[in-house]
């Protein structure tokens, strides 16, 4: 026989997490994470002020040293504001995608597994649901449980099920397919293993590029239905909520809309830009780049 | 007269080189043939050529000069100008190399149009002719039509219509039938013998099979690793080939004259068909069509140790009887045995408890093994399951499954993607190995590795079956792997077997008009064999089959 | 074959219409409380005798199968009731609000396709060049400004602070500021997907023929690349289009635009939940509407649909 040569085949050269970060993408939605988190995990520490006492300063106060972006109309401090609505948006966007990645990975993986009418029942009820768009659906479910933030969360990520089911079942679906799956059958592996040892670890890579952009998709979705009103309810320094407040102001207190709205931009390019790196580092196309020779 | 001229071509991409020291040279009207195994440089040698290396390769050359005209330097749309008309080239892939959303006569005209000026009509004109050359009927109304309306044989004349429309100086043709079903294969090289030998046209063929070249060349280059081997005449060549690697990989490809394999004492059968029939809901894009006949009637008994080949050609429904016998595939009618017991009715915990008895290699070796497993956790799977072993017990006997395939114990914890093609194969024979199965189901198990594996590969599966008895059912294209491999032989065509027995009977004496058209189909790597034109083949419809001999069925 | 493709899309359209039909009849089932005590506890001094005949007004004390085929029946003959304030007849409300709403989604998609392929296009062109990373810069960072943050920028700087254009209200100029925040925000949606399908396509092996052939670069990217790239760039198109409805909501609602999202907004506070209910039928028809009107251009530019016969 041969000898053994795993110099013959193609190496991954620099581990996967190097190539995530060695993209000037990934590298700035890095640094903005960490921003975001430290903001977050810190803001009882960090915070000047306590983000809902009123009159921490002057109403209106234009940043300085004291309120570096500000106070607010009730003379709130706006940085304390927004390092604690980081938490918020956070929790909102970690909320909002667990629900739609849950469950439509698992409406996605049974209806690819199962085959026949079942699969036929789910996929066209997906298929329904998407064209319902997430605007509709999460609007009809704010209109039924009412808003607030908590509903807003749900609704947000109720909303994205059908996408996240879809993209679940076309990554499950060729999956199975493959020769190797139908070589784990032979082996007597029975629907468990196929399911949570092959299928879902072969499916989980799509689904974390999904998920990460999906991140910045449902904290933009969340934050227009709490500017609308419909979410985040006062006091919550919820950034979306915090802009359509400080509207009537704008004229005499640019700030109020200036931090609120960069907060959101940019948390939102953040997962934007990490979940195209990781997009990126994956492509098994990326790869051959590195191991054509 | 010299039309190609290159002399120490070198290819780079990045820092890495992978084509180098390079000379080629062909002389009016004359076929070349390239060979290598993968990884050789053949493809990139003829990009390079063509001015289409993607943009992060590199290329330097002593000289490249096609009609005397200097190829290095020139700018991008003195080279675009050269392209179709000075050289034309033709690929492996006839079903994706047509753009999808335009008709056949707006691709054959364009070219045309632009390099020669020629007016819509007259362009038109020309690819009726072409078409009608490659022997495309109703020309005309087929320059209206789509290329998803064209099969891929046909799509691959349309092809040659297209590039020998512009009369090349030099054509050159990659793989050009390696896609394609034997019986196809041998009509377009025939056509393209024809149209070469007819414009005196010289002829680049790029090509790893050896057959092929025998056919084809006048010349041979020999590539390895991006390096020249050697180059020589054909005839030669093969006759006496001067050095080690054009040797081995000479006596790797099988031969349809080699000795036969002794039969096996009979034995009961261990696996059986009984009247299997399988339909496929016809689904094409969108639609809903005819239910197609995938297998229709089929009757089969594989015996102990012995190696039973399923030969045909696409659609001819042996890959589904392959499936439906490792129990892949349920939706069928008819019968499957084990052992004589009738299991076909099995589902759930019972059918994966008599799945130890037949397993199952796939053709693509990468895609058999999932990704994420290491081959330990592969190999270590059926052990658990059937053997409820763990632990340290576990690894043992996976590293005794490598060792037995010819792997090292170290292999165990690395990932399918760090292997070869021929060692990811033996993985999956190991994983087969594991529970200790009576038959073996091999899809095309060496299609898609090089000649040199491939043989050895075979070498292994021989080992095999001797040491443990174990029965194959080995599903191929190739007549000359069944040669090499099988003990008794089935002919698939269209759902039915039309010829079934004893290899030496089947192949040395065959009844069927579809078998001795495959026969005369199949390329032989001996290029002092007369070239025999492509039979015609009859579509007459099939009888039942019938006794002709010992074990002989036709079906006549 | 292509009248049964259609056929079979038109059918989705129906399914999907008919399930929002129940979905909008249970709707109302679903809410937390009472409905009828919600929808009226911001007026003051109704007595629980009124509130039980608005409930058999609403016929919400029938069986729920009678409640869905009264609505049904209504349904067929263009009535989806009244509203709650004011009491005006919701299709007839709905239907005069929606040629705003159409509007103003119609002006912005034409905004982000005209903006966004020829970005995406070049950016596809010039792949790798510092062409291509400056625009997909702008992209993603175009697809990241939250469009009701665009929406206030826009009009603090236009209509407050230059008082070139009207700040808020419906009409002809008031429809320029709202077209471009949701034309902005979605060109660089466009421009995105566009690069991406170009590209695919540009590495598919017809473009390798085509090259092989000697033609001209530009030849090949008009008539190969762009006609195969459009058949996902349509399908795309019907997507966008749905986003624009969704976004067209907010900002509706920013600019005081009188279509239906400002109506439905404005329903969900009040719980005005016939109202609600028509708006729900009437976007998701508005919707499926527009997917069948791109399915059929699909068909049409794809001759593997076009033609399978």
């Amino acid at each position: 026989m041969t000898a053994f040569a795993p110099s013959d085949a193609p190496r991954r050269t620099r581990s996967f997490w190097w190539r995530v970060l060695m993209q000037p993408a990934g590298a700035i939605a890095c640094a903005i994470i960490v921003l975001l988190l430290a903001a977050a995990g810190l803001a009882d520490l960090l915070a000047p002020h306590d983000p809902t006492r009123m009159a921490a300063g002057r109403p209106l106060t234009p940043p300085s040293l004291a309120y570096p972006m500000g106070t607010d109309e009730l003379g709130r401090d706006v940085l304390s504001r927004i390092m604690y609505g980081a938490r918020l948006t956070l929790r909102i966007g970690a909320i909002a995608v667990g629900i739609s990645l849950v469950l439509g990975l698992t409406v996605g993986l049974l209806a690819a597994y199962l085959r026949g009418w079942l699969e036929a029942l789910l996929m066209r009820s997906v298929d329904v649901l998407f064209s319902f768009t997430e605007t509709l659906i999460a609007l009809a479910f704010v209109a039924v449980l009412g808003p607030s933030l908590t509903n807003a969360m749900i609704a947000v990520g109720v909303a994205g099920i059908p996408f996240y089911a879809r993209t679940a079942y076309a990554s499950a679906l060729s999956e199975r397919s493959k020769p190797w799956f139908e070589g784990a059958v032979a082996a007597g592996a029975g629907p468990g293993r196929l399911l949570f040892l092959h299928l879902l670890p072969n499916v989980m890579p799509t689904m974390i590029v999904v998920a990460t952009l999906g991140l910045s998709n449902a904290i933009l979705a969340a934050a227009a239905l709490s500017f609308l009103g419909l979410g985040a309810q006062p006091p919550q320094p919820e950034w979306g909520f915090m802009l359509s407040a400080g509207r009537d102001f704008f004229s005499r207190a640019p700030w109020l809309m200036l931090f609120p709205g960069l907060a959101i931009a940019l948390t939102v390019l953040a997962f934007n830009l990490a979940g195209d790196a990781l997009r990126e580092a994956m492509d098994p196309r990326s790869l051959l780049r590195e191991d054509a020779r | 007269m010299t039309v190609l001229d290159i002399r120490n071509l070198a290819v780079a991409f990045g820092a890495t080189p992978v084509v180098h020291g390079v000379d080629l040279s062909i002389a009016r009207g004359e076929a070349l043939a390239l060979v290598g195994e993968s990884g050789s440089g053949k493809s990139i040698t003829a990009m390079a050529l063509m001015g289409l290396l993607p943009a992060r390769a590199s290329m330097t050359a002593d000289a490249m000069e096609l009609e005397g005209q200097d190829l290095r330097g020139l700018s991008d749309a003195a080279l675009r100008r050269l392209r179709g008309p000075q050289m034309g080239m033709i690929f492996q892939e006839p079903m994706t190399s047509l753009t999808p959303v335009l008709t056949i006569g707006r691709q054959m005209t364009e070219a045309l149009r632009v390099h020669f000026g020629l007016s819509g009509e007259a362009a038109r004109a020309r690819a009726i002719d072409m078409l009608d050359r490659v022997e495309i009927s109703r020309p005309a109304d087929r320059l209206r039509q789509y290329p998803h309306e064209f099969s891929g044989g046909m799509r691959q004349r349309v092809m040659i219509a297209m590039t020998m429309a512009l009369e090349p100086r030099l054509l050159i043709a990659d793989e050009p039938t390696t896609a394609l079903d034997v019986t196809v294969q041998a009509q377009i090289l025939d056509l393209m013998r024809t149209l070469v030998r007819e414009t005196g046209t010289s002829l680049l063929l790029i090509t790893h099979d050896m057959g092929v070249v025998a056919q084809m060349a006048d010349r041979v280059t020999v590539m390895r690793h991006g390096r020249l081997v050697e180059t020589e005449a054909a005839a030669p060549l093969f006759a006496a080939p001067r050095q080690d690697y054009t040797r081995i990989l000479l006596n790797s490809v099988p031969r349809l004259d080699a000795p036969l394999r002794p039969a096996p004492q009979p034995t009961p059968p261990v696996l059986g068909f009984r009247d299997i029939s399988r339909s496929f809901a016809g689904r094409g894009l969108l639609r809903r069509s005819e239910p197609v006949r995938a297998l229709d009637g089929v009757t089969l008994d594989i015996a102990r140790g012995e190696t039973l080949a399923l030969v045909g050609e696409s659609g001819s429904g042996k890959s589904t009887l392959g499936r439906i016998g490792t129990r892949l595939d349920l939706e069928h009618d008819g019968r499957v045995e084990i052992d004589g017991i009738d299991i076909t009715g099995l589902r759930g915990r019972a059918l994966r408890k008599l799945r130890s008895r037949v397993q199952v290699v796939f053709q693509d070796p990468l895609a058999s093994l999932d990704p994420r497993f290491t081959v330990g956790r592969t190999l270590g799977e059926p052990l658990r399951i059937h053997q409820g072993l763990a632990g340290e017990c576990l690894r043992t006997r996976a590293a005794d499954l490598l060792a037995q395939v010819g792997l090292p114990s170290s292999a165990l914890g690395r990932l399918p993607h760090e292997f070869s093609g021929g060692q990811r194969q033996r993985i999956a024979i190991a994983r087969a190995l594991a529970v200790d199965p009576a038959v073996i189901v091999a899809d095309e198990p060496t299609s898609a590795l090089d000649v040199s594996v491939q043989s050895k590969v075979l070498d292994l599966m021989e080992d095999l079956q001797r040491e443990r008895g174990l029965a194959y059912l080995f599903v191929t294209h190739d007549l000359a792997v069944v040669r090499r491999i099988a003990h008794r032989v089935a002919v698939m065509r269209r759902g039915r077997i039309v010829e079934m027995g004893p290899v030496s009977a089947v192949l040395d004496d065959a009844r069927h008009p579809y078998t001795q058209a495959l026969l005369a189909a199949a390329p032989v790597a001996d290029p002092t064999r007369a070239r025999r034109p492509p039979a015609p083949m009859p579509h007459t419809p099939d009888k039942p089959l019938s006794l002709v001999s010992d074990g002989h069925w036709v079906a006549a | 074959m292509m009248a049964r493709y259609l056929i079979r899309r038109l059918l989705m359209g129906v399914t999907t219409i008919f399930v929002t039909t129940i979905a909008v009849t249970l709707l109302i089932h679903l809410v937390p409380g009472d409905p009828v005590q919600i929808m009226y506890a911001q007026s003051q001094g109704t007595t629980p005798e009124q509130l039980e005949a608005i409930r058999d007004r609403l016929g919400l004390n029938d069986p729920l199968p009678l409640q869905y085929l009264s609505f049904l029946g209504r349904l067929l003959e263009g009535d989806l009731g009244q509203t709650i304030r004011g009491q005006q007849p919701v299709l007839e409300l709905l239907l005069e609000r929606l040629p705003n709403t159409l509007a103003l989604a119609g002006a912005a998609m034409v905004l982000a396709v005209a903006i966004g392929l020829p970005i995406g296009f070049l950016a596809a062109y010039r792949r790798g060049s510092w062409v291509d990373s400056t625009l997909m810069i702008a992209a993603i960072a175009g697809v990241s400004v939250p469009h009701f943050w665009l929406g206030l920028v826009l009009m603090f700087v236009f209509a407050v602070n230059l008082g070139w254009l009207p700040v808020a209200g419906t009409g002809p100029a008031n429809l320029i500021l709202p077209a471009i925040t949701l034309g902005l925000s979605n060109a660089a949606i466009v421009a995105r997907m566009t690069r991406s399908s170009m590209i695919d396509v540009m590495s598919q092996d017809f473009v390798r023929t085509a090259h092989a052939k000697g033609l001209p670069k530009a030849m090949i990217l008009n008539a190969h690349v762009m006609r195969a790239g459009l058949v996902p760039i349509v399908t795309m198109m019907g997507l966008q289009f749905t986003y624009m409805m969704g976004g067209a909501i907010v900002v509706e609602n920013i600019f005081a635009w009188n279509g239906i999202g400002r109506l439905a907004i404005d329903a969900i506070f009040q719980r005005d939940y016939p109202l609600i209910q028509g708006f729900i039928l009437v976007f998701a028809t508005t919707v499926v509407i527009v997917s069948l009107l791109i399915d059929l251009a699909y068909a049409l530019l794809d001759p593997r649909i076009r033609r399978s016969a």
